[in-house]
């Protein structure tokens, strides 16, 4: 009788477990805006990931990673959210490294040019549901968030459990997705609209208008890197800039000089690119698939010019890149197909 | 306890180091957990509740010590109860800004603690921190149950013995969190928003509409209250410590009185030992019960707010109970002939008519102001018909969906309230279960709990009692 009950009981907490795992993985939010690139993150083979990518949604939109690797070999992920501050990057670039040995580190600063809050709420969900329950997400948690609004946000439950009614076919295929097509996503999304937009003057001279939060977590960043022997490459990614933003980025240029860093605001090397403002833009923040391939071109440039990275190329232990750049190719294959 | 996941966490790391520490320090862990709940909620109420606590445990001690001298310590207790009514009052009322958050629980089980003492029904705790637990447990701070020291203070003694892997201990707690999780997240918070929209702005809604905002109202307040207080009943079992069951399903009584020792029983029965037996209770004639009964509901309706829809509503159930008194006295005359069959309709009808004189009350209870209660009233006479029902259901958010999993739910309230009131509680319900059938069911609730609940950034708020 006492073993009936053990057994029972053990279904039970077994059933309970296992369908926790199942609601969890249809009911949770697959936002294309950081909730995937975090996720995906953990389904890279170990220490493969030479270049990370951190940042806002500038990064996982702008920055092709299959592109990178197609043309240079370089094995980059695209490890951002959307409107990602940089107290969320400093824990990401923590988080990446438990599993990963990124040789370079390329940090985007738009976030902290736009925005100025020192707690953003917009899309701190999709930022903290990839990332694992650990000593390192509840320190995300709590700098990013107001300690009355901790309960809107974590646990990763209470965000998405709503969900039921908005549930699509890509929920429920979640269930039987594998650990392999996991790994072959690199965290870059491709946009395809085409939204012409107007190139901006760039007089600004001026520095300053960074908050005290974001240059403190800029600065632990640096600190970070330096400490882990991570080379750090500060840019800014094209998008229509204005002269409000310019000022932070002289900032984070004084910033980047006091710390021995290279900075390159894109934003001067429009022409260098052949960036076209009518063809380009996915809109006055993104790059289109297009777009997102001229600059990733400059910037592998760029990175081959100015850090040891090696070619991975045709090595066994990458080959998840090779389906990663084929399954860009059937979604580009996709996106033309409609637009004919 | 609020419903919240803060709560359940710092629930749940008490209990870690409830089992962790030794054994000795049980007493100590908890006391220090309840204040700092307590504080948690609001420095107000951390406050509040020290204060309380220690005027209580001196006035006690005092009174215990002079009990010889009968007149000095009815006057230590008077005064004591006045203080306390006083301070009710007076943050209530003229000091709101500094009000505790469950002050007038605290105030009620300090009085009952008082009056215990006074009248040699209980011993004066002796060690302090029994005391100061008896006040702040933290499972039952923000709502009650407004327990009686006698049973509360037996069960400190035990605190030392008490095994988390114990045969019913988990299995009482689980039952009575996720049943009252249901109640609560599932449907209480899901009838909240449509309620909300009808009663801030009935001008717009059609009859139909305004008498099932009234109907919900009366499902959801229940449903707030009795599941907070099955989530607190749950939560102190996991630490060994029973608190009152204070729901016993109310919406199944056959009568106002029925009701009424069925509703917020820890409450009812303060206000029968504290205020109707010390006026005379029925012991008085006919008339003077009648009086003590409307008295009784007055000062309930009072109670609740300076509002005049609770005192409304306490003067209905007055009116109510004193009918339903002089009805059951007329009635037992003729019980005798009553055959199975009439007995059974007579049931019925109690019951469909409890339900709807308690409905009809709650109105004035939600309503609370003279305005809103005349606007309502305006609203049904008006009978808004410009827009069609589907609109007015869209304007308060209804969905087929939402409404298919409310309905579900309800019908789940229903079932245990029937199971309730068959078997006397929630827990002689589940001794009822065999083992491979409560588990199906709890992993159904559970899952219920988890997808459908309101809670999170779609939840609903605190609970309905909390303002009291």
């Amino acid at each position: 009788m006492k073993k009936e009950k053990i057994i029972i009981v053990s279904i039970f907490i077994f059933l309970l477990v296992s369908s926790f795992y199942l609601m969890e993985t249809v009911l949770e939010n697959k936002s294309i805006h950081g909730t995937v690139q975090a996720q995906s993150m953990y389904y890279q083979p170990k220490d493969t990931i030479d270049v990370v990518f951190m940042g806002s949604s500038h990064i996982h939109c702008d920055i092709n990673t299959a592109y990178l690797w197609e043309h240079y070999g370089i094995a980059g992920y695209d490890y951002s959210s959307a409107e990602q501050p940089l107290w969320i990057t400093y824990y990401y670039l923590k988080e990446i490294c438990k599993y990963q040995s990124p040789k370079l580190v390329v940090l985007d600063l738009y976030s902290p040019a736009r925005f100025k809050d020192d707690y953003q709420y917009d899309w701190l969900s999709e930022s903290l549901q990839g990332v694992r329950l650990s000593g390192n997400k509840i320190g995300m948690l709590m700098v990013s968030c107001e300690i009355n609004r901790i309960p809107d946000f974590f646990p990763d439950i209470v965000t998405y459990h709503s969900r039921y009614n908005q549930l699509t076919k890509e929920d429920w295929d979640a269930v039987f997705s594998s650990r392999r097509e996991k790994g072959a996503f690199k965290g870059y999304i491709p946009f395809w609209g085409q939204n012409p937009q107007i190139q901006p003057e760039l007089d600004q001279v001026d520095s300053g208008d960074i908050t005290v939060k974001s240059e403190m977590y800029l600065q632990k960043i640096i600190d970070y890197t330096k400490e882990n022997d991570i080379k750090l490459f500060l840019i800014v990614s094209p998008y229509v800039t204005n002269s409000n933003d310019e000022l932070v980025y002289n900032r984070v240029h004084e910033i980047a000089d006091r710390n021995g860093l290279k900075f390159n605001s894109t934003n001067y090397a429009y022409d260098y690119m052949e960036l076209d403002f009518k063809t380009d833009f996915s809109d006055d923040s993104h790059l289109n698939y297009w777009g997102s391939c001229k600059f990733s071109e400059y910037l592998g440039q760029e990175i081959k010019k100015n850090y040891l990275i090696p070619d991975r190329r045709g090595k066994a232990e990458w080959e998840s890149w090779d389906r990663h750049v084929t399954e860009i190719e059937k979604a580009v294959l996709n996106a033309e197909g409609e637009n004919q | 306890m609020s419903l919240t996941t803060l709560s359940f966490a710092f629930a749940l790391l008490t209990l870690i180091v409830f089992y962790i520490f030794r054994r000795e320090f049980r007493l100590p862990v908890l006391c220090v957990a309840s204040i700092l709940y307590a504080f948690m909620v609001s420095k107000e109420t951390g406050i509040g509740i020290l204060w309380i606590s220690a005027f209580s445990y001196l006035i006690a001690l005092i009174i215990s010590r002079i009990k010889d001298k009968v007149i000095f310590s009815q006057a230590v207790l008077m005064v004591s109860v006045t203080v306390i009514c006083f301070s009710l009052l007076t943050f209530k009322y003229i000091k709101p800004e500094y009000l505790a958050i469950g002050y007038s629980f605290f105030c009620f089980q300090a009085i009952s603690y008082l009056t215990d003492v006074y009248r040699g029904e209980v011993d004066p705790f002796i060690n302090p921190l029994k005391a100061l637990l008896y006040f702040v447990w933290f499972p039952k701070i923000v709502s009650g149950p407004i327990e009686r020291a006698s049973s509360f203070e037996s069960q400190l003694d035990d605190l030392f013995d008490v095994r988390l892997i114990d045969k019913d201990r988990l299995k009482k707690a689980l039952t009575y969190i996720v049943v009252g999780a249901l109640y609560k997240l599932v449907v209480a918070d899901r009838i909240a928003p449509i309620v909300n929209g009808i009663f801030d702005a009935p001008h717009i809604y059609q009859r139909g509409i305004l008498i099932s905002g009234v109907l919900l109202y009366t499902i959801q307040i229940y449903c707030d209250f009795a599941g907070y207080s099955m989530v607190a009943i749950g939560v102190s079992y996991l630490f060994g410590i029973e608190l009152i069951e204070n729901f016993s399903a109310p919406y199944l009584s056959t009568g106002i009185t029925e009701f009424w020792r069925r509703w917020h029983i820890s409450l009812t029965g303060w206000l029968k030992d504290y205020l109707y037996i010390p006026l005379g209770g029925n012991r008085k004639g006919i008339s003077r019960q009648y009086f003590n009964l409307m008295i009784v509901f007055l000062i309930s309706g009072i109670w609740h707010g300076n509002e005049v829809g609770f005192l409304i509503w306490g003067v209905i159930h007055g009116i109510f109970a004193v009918i339903d008194k002089a009805f059951k006295k007329v009635n037992n005359q003729y019980s005798k002939e009553a055959n199975k069959v009439l007995a059974a309709i007579s049931r019925c009808t109690g019951w469909l008519v409890t339900f709807c004189c308690v409905s009809f009350a709650w109105f004035f209870f939600k309503a609370a102001s003279l305005d809103r209660i005349c606007s309502f009233f305006e609203a049904f006479r008006a009978n808004n018909r410009a827009f069609p029902v589907e609109a007015q259901l869209t304007q308060l958010g209804y969905s087929e969906l939402e409404f298919v999993i409310g309905l579900a739910g309800f019908l789940i309230v229903v079932l245990v309230d029937f199971f309730i009131k068959k078997y006397g509680s929630l827990w002689k319900v589940t001794l009822k279960l065999p083992l491979m059938a409560w588990c199906l069911i709890m992993w159904v609730l559970i899952f219920a709990v988890l997808i459908f609940g309101k809670y999170g950034s779609v939840g609903v708020g605190n609970m309905i009692y909390m303002q009291f």
